[in-house]
C-alpha cells in the first residue's frame, strides 16, 4: 500500500562497487523531509552497512556521494532535503588519467 | 659502488655524421653521478643540458632525442617505461620528458643500453635498426607518410615480430609540434612534439632488439617484494577500478566535482558524460583488457570503432576529456574513432582536442568564418568535423596548419582577442583538469616543467587526511603540489608507471626506495635521499628551463582560467584571480629555494641541492 507522506522517488546509482557489483541502480521512495542519509538508512542492512563503512563514516572517505550529478559535501547528506525526482550518486574519488 | 640494474652504456648516434654516415659510440654511465640522477628523467635531463644551449633550436639536428631508461626498467618488477627527452618544439625549447609503457622499455635495456642519444639529420628518410651492438641506419623512405600502425606493421614484417618499434606517423614528418612518438601500436609518448623532432631528423623510426640480462642485486627479495605489492594491490581501495575501466573511470569523479573541460574550457560539467563514461564505453565499444608488458594490472582497454571496423587501445580519459566534453562530442564511439586518428597520424590527443575545441569557439564566436574552415561547419559538437580537422591538422591542410602550430601561436595568428581562451601554459595545451575546481591543479599546471601537464602532479580530490588544503584558496596548496611533484620523481628516474604504483600498490617513496635496494643494491638508500633527489631533479629541469629564459613571468595561467568565474558545479563563481594565484606561487618558490621575484633557483638553493658542478655554467 502506498505511503501517505511519499511525495516521490528518488534513484541511486552504484558508480562503484557497493553490494559486489558496480554501475547499478535502485529507485526508493521518499518521504518528506528525508534527507540522503535517511535513504542510505532504508535500504538493506548490509548494503547500508557498506555505504556507513565507505562514506558516512570515514572523516576523510575515499568515496563520495553526488546528487543530480555534482558531488555534495559529507555534511549536506544528513541537511538538505530531498524533493523527488533526484538522481543520487556513490562513486569513488579516483582521479588518475 | 654497485651499479646492477643498469646496462652501464650510453649509445651516442648522429644520423648525419661524416661525410653522410653514421657516426656511433658508446660512453659508460658516469659512476660518479649516477646516485645524485639515477637515471631516466634525472640522467637523461642531465644529458640534454649538457648537449644544448638556449641557441638549440628544437628543430635543429644537435638537438638531440634521447631515449632514457632507468635501473628499474625491465626488471620483473611490473610497469616499465622508458621516457623520450628532448627540446620542445611546442614550448619553444623548454625541457620536455614523455613518457610511454609497452615493451620497448625493456628491450632498450636487453639491447645493452641505458640511454640512447640521436642528434644529426639523415640525408633521406631512414630508420635506425640497433640490434645489440649493431646499430644501423637504414633506408626508410617506403615507411614515409605511412600512418603509425602501418608502419610499424611493416617493420615486423621485414624484421621479424621481435623487433621492438619506436615510430611517428605524418604528423611528426609533418613537423606538428604536437606530435607524439607511437611504440607497440598502441603506445605513445604523447605530449610536447617529440614525433616532430624525430622527423625533423629524417628518421620515421627505431627497430631495437636485444639478446642480454640485467643483472638483479638481490633477485629473491625482488620476487619476494613482488608478492608483497601484489598483497597490497588486493586490499587497495581503487585497485579494482582501476584495473577494470582505466583512467576512463576518472570521468565519473572529476564530471561531478565540475573540472571535466567542457566546450574549451567554458564549463566544468558536460551535460552528456553519461554518453561518453566509462560505464558507456564499457558497455557500447570495450573488447578486451589489454596491458604492458609483465603487469600485474592491465590498465588499458581495446575498443571497437569506426562501427567495428577497427580496433584501438583507448580512449583513456584524457582523450574523451578534450576530445569529448571539450569539443561537445556526446558519442563515445565517435570519441573511439578520434583516438585511433590521433594514435595513426601520430598526434597527441590533449593538445590536439584542444586546439580544436578553440577552433570552434572562434567559430563560435565569429572570429573565423566558413570561409575559414573551408566551409566547414565547425559548432561544438560536429563530430564529423572533429575527424575532418585532425586529417587537417596532421597534414598540415586548410585551417589544420593554423592550428597544427599549437593553440598559443594560432591565437597569436586569428587576434581579436582569443588569446584570452587559448588554454596553455608555456604553449603546451592544458589536460582534463579545469583548475577553477580545484586550485592547486592551477598551480600544478603553472610549475610543470613541460608546460600545462598533468602529470607531475595532479592535486584533484585528494584527502584532506593526506594534505591539509583550500581547494578554492590558497592555504596547503603550494605544499601539496611541491610534495606530490616530488613523490614521482624517484619513479620517474626508475622508470616505472606511476598509476600502477600509486592506485594499485598505493606505493609510498620507502616502498620505491626498496626496489632500489633490491635492483641496484644500494643498501643504505633511504627516504630522505630520494625525497633530495627529487628536490634535486626538479631543480635541474628548472634550471634547464631558466637558462632558456622562463621566469616568473611565465609559471602563470591562461586569462579565462586566472579571471573568469566558472558557471557551474561545485566551484560556481569561484575566480582564482591575480592575488590567491601569486600567494600560490610565492609560497612555492619560497618552499622549494627559488628566488620569489625571479623563480630562479638560488645558489644556495643549487648547492643544497649538489647541482652546482652539474650546472657548469651555473657555478
Amino acid at each position: 500500500m502506498e505511503n501517505r507522506d511519499e511525495i516521490g522517488r528518488v534513484k541511486i546509482h552504484f558508480l562503484a562497487p557497493f553490494g559486489g557489483k558496480d554501475n547499478w541502480e535502485i529507485e526508493i521512495s521518499i518521504h518528506r523531509g528525508d534527507t540522503v542519509r535517511d535513504i542510505f538508512q532504508r535500504l538493506p542492512q548490509p548494503l547500508y552497512e557498506e555505504i556507513y563503512r565507505k562514506v558516512l563514516q570515514p572523516e576523510h572517505a575515499r568515496y563520495g556521494v553526488a546528487l543530480n550529478g555534482t558531488m555534495i559535501p559529507p555534511e549536506e547528506l544528513s541537511t538538505r532535503p530531498l524533493r523527488g525526482g533526484e538522481k543520487i550518486s556513490l562513486l569513488a574519488r579516483l582521479v588518475g588519467g | 659502488m654497485k651499479m646492477e640494474g643498469y646496462a652501464g652504456k650510453i649509445l651516442y648516434v648522429n644520423v648525419s655524421g661524416p661525410g653522410g654516415n653514421l657516426a656511433v659510440r658508446t660512453e659508460p654511465l658516469d659512476a660518479t653521478i649516477l646516485r645524485r640522477l639515477i637515471g631516466g628523467r634525472g640522467y637523461g635531463a642531465y644529458l640534454l643540458y649538457q648537449l644544448t644551449t638556449p641557441a638549440t633550436d628544437p628543430f635543429h639536428p644537435e638537438n638531440p632525442i634521447i631515449f632514457s631508461t632507468g635501473p628499474l626498467t625491465g626488471t620483473p618488477l611490473a610497469g616499465s617505461k622508458f621516457v623520450t627527452i628532448t627540446k620542445s618544439p611546442l614550448t619553444g625549447g623548454l625541457f620536455l620528458d614523455s613518457y610511454s609503457g609497452g615493451e620497448v622499455a625493456g628491450e632498450i635495456k636487453f639491447a645493452g643500453y641505458d640511454h640512447i642519444v640521436i642528434q644529426g639529420r639523415a640525408p633521406r628518410p631512414s630508420y635506425l635498426l640497433i640490434d645489440d651492438d649493431r646499430v644501423e641506419l637504414r633506408d626508410g623512405s617506403s615507411l614515409w607518410g605511412k600512418t603509425t600502425l602501418e608502419a610499424e606493421a611493416m617493420l615486423k614484417k621485414t624484421l621479424g615480430p621481435e623487433y621492438k618499434i619506436i615510430v611517428i606517423g605524418p604528423a611528426g614528418e609533418n613537423g606538428v609540434p604536437f606530435s607524439c612518438i607511437c611504440t607497440d601500436y598502441y603506445h605513445q609518448s604523447g605530449r610536447g612534439g617529440a614525433g616532430a623532432v624525430m622527423g625533423s631528423k629524417n628518421l620515421k623510426a627505431l627497430a631495437i632488439r636485444g639478446t642480454r640480462g640485467i643483472s638483479i642485486a638481490d633477485a629473491r627479495g625482488l620476487a619476494a617484494f613482488r608478492a608483497y605489492l601484489a598483497e597490497r594491490f588486493r586490499k587497495s581501495q581503487y585497485g579494482e577500478l582501476r584495473v577494470k575501466y582505466g583512467t576512463p573511470y576518472t570521468t565519473v569523479s572529476v564530471s561531478s566535482i565540475g573540472v571535466l573541460p567542457t566546450r574549451n574550457f567554458q564549463q566544468g560539467t558536460f551535460e552528456g558524460i553519461e554518453k561518453i563514461n566509462c560505464f558507456s564505453m564499457k558497455e557500447k565499444i570495450w573488447v578486451s583488457d589489454h596491458g604492458c608488458l609483465g603487469c600485474v594490472a592491465p590498465c588499458m582497454n581495446f575498443v571497437r570503432a569506426r562501427k567495428g571496423r577497427v580496433r584501438v587501445v583507448g580512449p583513456e580519459y584524457e582523450t574523451i576529456a578534450l576530445l569529448g566534453s571539450n569539443v561537445g562530442v556526446d558519442d563515445i564511439e565517435r570519441i573511439a574513432e578520434f583516438n585511433e586518428l590521433c594514435d595513426a597520424h601520430g598526434l597527441d590527443t590533449i593538445s590536439t582536442g584542444n586546439v580544436i575545441a578553440f577552433a570552434m569557439e572562434c567559430y563560435e564566436r565569429g572570429l573565423i568564418d566558413r570561409g575559414a574552415t573551408g566551409g566547414l561547419d565547425l559548432r561544438f559538437g560536429n563530430a564529423d568535423a572533429v575527424a575532418e580537422m585532425i586529417g587537417q591538422i596532421a597534414m598540415r591542410r586548410g585551417l589544420g596548419d593554423l592550428l597544427a602550430d599549437g593553440v598559443k601561436k594560432a591565437a597569436q595568428r586569428i587576434g581579436k582577442g582569443s588569446s584570452h581562451f587559448a588554454i596553455h601554459v608555456k604553449g603546451m595545451e592544458i589536460p582534463g583538469y579545469e583548475p577553477r575546481g580545484a586550485f592547486a591543479m592551477g598551480l600544478a599546471y603553472a610549475t610543470a616543467t613541460r608546460g600545462g601537464c598533468h602529470r607531475r602532479a595532479k592535486p584533484v580530490e585528494i584527502p584532506q587526511d593526506r594534505f591539509r588544503y583550500d581547494n578554492f584558496g590558497f592555504e596547503g596548496n603550494a605544499a601539496m603540489v611541491k610534495k606530490l611533484q616530488d613523490a614521482r620523481e624517484p619513479i620517474h628516474c626508475g622508470i616505472l608507471c606511476d598509476a600502477l604504483l600509486r592506485f594499485c600498490f598505493e606505493a609510498e617513496m620507502k616502498d620505491v626506495a626498496q626496489m632500489y635496494r633490491l635492483v641496484v643494491g644500494w643498501e643504505d638508500v633511504s627516504v630522505p635521499e630520494l625525497s633530495q633527489l627529487a628536490e634535486r631533479i626538479y631543480t635541474l629541469t628548472r634550471c634547464f628551463n631558466v637558462r632558456e629564459g622562463i621566469r616568473r613571468k611565465d609559471d602563470t595561467l591562461p586569462p579565462r582560467l586566472l579571471y573568469e568565474p566558472l558557471p557551474d558545479g561545485p566551484g560556481k563563481g569561484k575566480i582564482i584571480g591575480d592575488e590567491t594565484f601569486n600567494q600560490m606561487l610565492s609560497e612555492y618558490y619560497h618552499l622549494r629555494g627559488w628566488d620569489p621575484q625571479t623563480g630562479i633557483p638560488t645558489r644556495e638553493t643549487l648547492k643544497r641541492l649538489e647541482l652546482l658542478d652539474l650546472l657548469s655554467d651555473w657555478a
